[in-house]
């Protein structure tokens, strides 16, 4: 079913938080990577395993969920959008 | 002159012993010691052959993969130094590196040709880049310099003649330096020999034993993983970025690989203690686990070797100027509550460490000083920059015509015992009321309280009005806990003049990819807040 306006808005949103994280925290040079919502981030090495620690940080502080071993998977981690709809299946 | 050791030599026994031997795997793309040998030989050659010699520098800028290892035997093997880059790091930090060590040669696969392109193109400066991107199994691998050679097919696969001595420099690692621009640490063959005879022996490895790879190459904790495996003939299984990313990934890994020795960073552990992997029985050949490189909440620790019993834990404590691992502790027993420090041990054989005042006197026992080492490990200094060697790098103050010791800016202390406790990083040495109070101190004593889960200090601006400070404390915890409680028990830990003024409650600590605090993001988000303070 199509999404209506206020859950578009409210991805975008997170979309938006996220990316500004990685912008700020893992990406130590912004000019290497067009960060859009589709780019892989494990496979250009934006997360690597120094960075995804911070990120599980930033996403169970922001978000207020809880991230469990079982959810520390490629597919949740691959992509900003991924990302995204990880974190509001945990938020529901 | 004994006769001289170098690095690759480690290499001869096992590759007439048994060249079949997996050297080096990351699980799917494996080199035996045989293939290493001709491979690394086919470097050295080719890297000859554009003009580097002895103690010329090669940049090593591949990804994480199992040619890394025939790339750093062949720069050795050429009689020159290897440089490795984190191509992933900014290009800045890549230019400033190249500026100054100024390589002859780059090593690059397919995907860092172009970064190392760019950082060329920025920095104004042309290197030959040798690709070793086609570099299967020994048989079909293609050594080509990209930039202004042509594709050269066949190089020489025999040992070339070695014109290094002991003392020549091996390796330079680029430290990050929390401020101002990287400096690049000379280890010479003869300091990491020292290590590594110490290592092999201290942990009782053989040919038998595999050795997990988690550091990356640009790291002074890959030393370890490199040498340990090369000099005992053992196997080292290198786990790539996916693996660990994912802490169910690395643990199936390790027991795909029969993993039994693994030295990782402090945070690695953790990791994998919070993303919930660790379960009775598993990874059943790990036997010894070094952590290393950052201080392990011991909460984390007394996860592990409450599940794993049968395992023995180190804590290993080293700057990369002394090389490698500097003191060593084994932790003989399951620590008794989050509270307890695990001490950093004592000096590892041919290493020795003395605690500085400020005065260069030595310390009291059981007093805070600066954490000292002298001993075979001790770099030469760092390239193009002897200010900052003849600063860090000093002879000892105790000993007339004393020996060179290394002045790493950790402060320790000397347990009872006669193990060594690591406090803090000295350069946050706060000046209070003319005092000098060492932060870590008051930090320790603040995550030593069983609520507090992390913590930190600095000096804040009171109340009182501009350019008053006092000591503020940083603090992290969970569900209730009352200010009153943590200054009182305080009072026990700390003089009154260490005791913090202000208590400020945070609901993450902010820290750095690295596990830095972040004090700047810190005092700035809570300089509007309202001030939890206690009279």
């Amino acid at each position: 079913m199509e999404k209506n306006l206020m859950e578009r808005g409210s991805e975008m949103l997170t979309r938006e938080t996220i990316r500004q994280f990685i912008l700020s925290e893992l990406i130590s040079d912004d000019s290497r990577v067009d960060l859009t919502d589709t780019v892989q981030l494990i496979d250009s090495g934006v997360i690597d395993s120094f960075g995804i620690m911070s990120l599980l940080g930033f996403l169970e502080e922001n978000f207020s969920i809880q991230i469990s071993g079982d959810d520390l998977v490629p597919e949740n981690f691959a992509s900003i959008s991924t990302i995204s709809d990880f974190v509001s299946q945990k938020s529901c | 002159m004994a006769a001289s050791f170098l690095l690759q030599t480690y290499l001869s026994e096992h590759v007439s012993r048994r060249p079949g031997k997996t050297a080096v795997t990351d699980g799917s793309r494996s080199l035996s010691y045989g293939e290493l040998s001709i491979v690394s030989n086919r470097i050295a050659h080719c890297l000859k052959s554009i003009g580097v010699g002895r103690q010329d520098r090669v940049a090593i800028c591949l990804q994480r993969s199992v040619q890394t290892l025939p790339s750093i035997l062949g720069v050795l093997k050429a009689d020159a130094i290897y440089v490795p880059l984190d191509y992933k790091a900014p290009v800045e930090r890549w230019g400033h590196i190249l500026k100054d060590a100024r390589p002859k040669a780059l090593i690059c696969d397919s995907k860092t040709i172009p970064f190392a392109m760019e950082v060329m193109a920025m920095a104004a400066l042309t290197v030959p880049i040798v690709s070793v991107s086609d570099l299967t199994m020994g048989q079909t691998e293609r050594v080509r310099e990209v930039i202004t050679l042509d594709v050269i097919e066949d190089f020489d696969t025999g040992e070339p003649t070695y014109l290094n001595n002991a003392n020549d420099i091996a390796y330079i690692l680029y430290t990050s330096g929390s401020t101002g621009r990287p400096k690049g640490v000379m280890i010479s063959h003869r300091n990491v020999k020292g290590y590594i005879d110490w290592a092999v022996s201290h942990f009782n490895i053989t040919a038998e034993d595999n050795i997990l790879g988690t550091a990356p190459f640009h790291f002074d904790m890959s030393t370890f993983d490199i040498y340990c495996a090369l000099k005992s003939g053992a196997t080292l299984s290198i786990a790539d970025e996916m693996t660990l990313l994912f802490p169910a990934n690395l643990v199936g890994f390790i027991e795909r690989q029969q993993v039994t020795l693994w030295k990782g960073v402090a945070s690695l552990l953790m990791y994998m203690s919070r993303g919930g992997v660790l379960k009775v029985g598993a990874m059943p050949t790990l036997r010894q686990v070094l952590f290393a490189g950052e201080t392990l909440p011991t909460k984390y620790l007394i996860d592990w070797m409450t599940i794993y019993p049968e395992k023995t834990f180190y804590n290993a404590y080293g700057p990369t100027e002394a090389t490698g691992v500097s003191t060593c502790y084994r932790v003989d027993r399951l620590p008794a509550g989050a509270h307890v420090r695990i001490p950093i041990g004592m000096p590892r054989h041919g290493t020795r460490t003395l605690l500085l005042a400020d005065n260069q006197t030595e310390v009291l026992l059981g007093k805070v000083g600066e954490i000292c080492i002298a001993g075979d490990g001790l770099a030469k200094g760092y390239l193009n920059d002897p200010e900052k060697t003849a600063s860090a790098f000093v002879p000892s103050p105790l000993i007339r015509d004393g020996e060179k010791i290394y002045k790493t800016g950790d402060l320790g202390r000397l347990l009872p015992d006669g193990n060594l406790e690591y406090i803090g990083r000295k350069d946050r040495q706060l000046k209070f009321m003319g005092y000098r109070i060492e932060a870590g101190e008051i930090e320790q004593a603040l995550l030593s309280l069983p609520w507090i889960k992390d913590s930190a200090v600095d000096l804040l601006e009171s109340k009182l009005g501009p350019g008053i400070l006092e000591i503020a404390a940083f603090w992290e915890a969970e569900g209730e806990v009352e200010v009153q409680m943590i200054s009182a028990a305080l009072k026990n830990l700390l003089p009154g003049y260490m005791l913090p003024k202000r208590f400020i409650r945070v609901e993450k600590m902010p820290r750095c990819d690295r596990g830095k605090i972040k004090l700047d993001a810190l005092k700035k988000n809570y300089q509007g807040h309202e001030w939890k303070q206690h009279g």
